[in-house]
């Protein structure tokens, strides 16, 4: 009796180890292993390649653009950083250094919440208030974090679009990997760094369009709102139905992030419904860009799920956006994810220690 | 028989290893549904659902045979 009894008790441990096991192969499999590694290219090739393509084409350049174009819809792109299409640097005529001249300084000048040079002007603003309104999704899960709402606001001005740039972890697109931002930020040399769309993470890694800094890593059909961030300076939310990559290397596409969604109609007012599934709309912490005009643009990072901020629904942050008068925002990987860094130095109150992330968005004092 | 008593033991056990993985899987998912473990998971489903089928098949089938064997009073020698 004792025997059997003792057998059956380790059969069943055994069943159960067999589960974690499985379970710790999906997560390592899933989540961990880096898949579909591909070197990022660096800003500077890309455009001094992409200003050679700049000229008006002729038969055989356009031939082989579309060709490309053709190649990038294809299939997804892996490993060989050859043959990655990238977009036409196609410059905005007006000289922003001029254009906001009164917000750039001859020598660097910084303090704690600004910084300002020949090429770059960045303020932050804090702020903080009690909404009076908790969150009763999800059966009540939020209410425990009140009702007050804390976030820090990055207002930025760039001299050349270059000093908005982004990167992957590893410096690789691809699945699984993954850096500290600040880690990344120290290495781009950045004033100003935010996490970026987690182009890879599990709900998108064969979605949509990814370009970073003028490369075209993918090219996917996509369900999901894509921002667009124009060499000239101009941003452009697309429906999934418009995404057109050949329309996108021609009108000179710089930026691309897929996680959404816009948070702004044409004329600028807040939307108060969303392209995005419900667990989005939720009070999060979250990170989004807000765009003004070319070469003036906001990114925000609204703290979460701690006692003084309990995070912004979307309609919330669509608000506050309108209320800035940007003419587009879009929202970005929120969450755990949400962390900016200034001049080396957190400068949101994350609710964890820093998580690493994908890709981000750097503030830097651009090419030269 | 033999091949069946062992595939019946194999089912068993990959109901109860794939369920306790669905199970964790639906507790982790409602913890952070943006994760979607059961999305990467699906194969699980579909072995447990296989396993299920096979023993439920099995189970009725014999009921069946045995359960027809006692009304007409004969049993089938094996």
């Amino acid at each position: 009796m004792k025997r059997n009894r003792k057998k059956k008790v380790m059969v069943l441990v055994a069943d159960l180890l067999s589960a974690a096991l499985l379970l710790g192969g999906i997560y390592g499999f899933n989540y961990l292993l880096p898949q579909k590694g591909i070197q990022a290219q660096t800003l500077s090739s890309v455009q001094a390649f992409s200003e050679t393509q700049d000229t008006p084409s002729s038969d055989s350049e356009s031939s082989a653009s579309a060709g490309e174009a053709q190649k990038a819809e294809d299939t997804e792109l892996t490993g060989d950083t050859e043959g990655l299409p990238s977009t036409k640097v196609l410059r905005d005529a007006q000289d922003w250094h001029q254009k906001f001249s009164d917000k750039f300084t001859d020598t660097v000048v910084s303090t704690d919440t600004s910084y300002s040079s020949p090429n770059l002007s960045v303020q932050l603003t804090y702020n903080s208030y009690d909404t009076n309104k908790l969150d009763h999704t999800q059966n009540g899960k939020h209410e425990k974090y009140g009702s007050k709402i804390s976030y820090v606001l990055a207002d930025i001005y760039v001299g050349d679009i270059t000093c908005l740039q982004t990167c992957f972890a590893q410096d690789m697109y691809g699945v699984g990997y993954s850096e500290k931002l600040s880690d990344i930020s120290e290495r781009m040399k950045s004033v100003l760094a935010v996490n970026g769309d987690s182009y890879s993470n599990s709900r998108h890694k064969n979605n949509g369009t990814i370009i970073r800094n003028g490369v075209i890593y993918r090219a996917q059909p996509t369900d999901m709102e894509t921002c667009v961030l124009n060499w000239d300076g101009t941003m452009k939310i697309y429906n999934p139905e418009e995404i057109d990559t050949q329309k996108l290397i021609d009108s000179g596409a710089y930026q691309s992030w897929i996680f959404g969604p816009s948070l702004l109609d044409e004329d600028g007012k807040a939307k108060d419904t969303f392209r995005t599934w419900s667990y989005i709309t939720e009070s999060h912490p979250r990170t989004a860009i807000g765009y003004y005009e070319p070469g003036h643009y906001c990114l925000l990072v609204v703290d979460g799920r701690q006692k003084d901020s309990r995070g912004m629904f979307l309609e919330e942050m669509a608000a506050l956006f309108e209320q800035l008068g940007c003419r587009a925002a879009y929202n970005l990987d929120g969450g755990h994810c949400s962390f900016m860094t200034f001049q080396g130095q957190v400068a949101n109150h994350p609710y964890k220690p820093e998580h690493t992330v994908e890709d981000g968005l750097f503030i830097t004092e651009g090419i030269s | 028989m033999k091949k069946t008593e062992f595939l019946k033991k194999a089912a068993g056990h990959a109901c109860i290893i794939c369920s306790i993985v669905m199970v964790v899987i639906q507790i982790l998912d409602w913890y952070n549904p943006f994760m979607d473990f059961m999305g990467h998971s699906m194969f699980v489903l579909y072995i447990l659902c296989a396993a299920a089928t096979f023993l439920g098949i099995c189970q009725v089938y014999i009921e069946k045979r045995e359960t027809g064997g006692r009304r007409t009073g004969k049993v089938r020698k094996r």
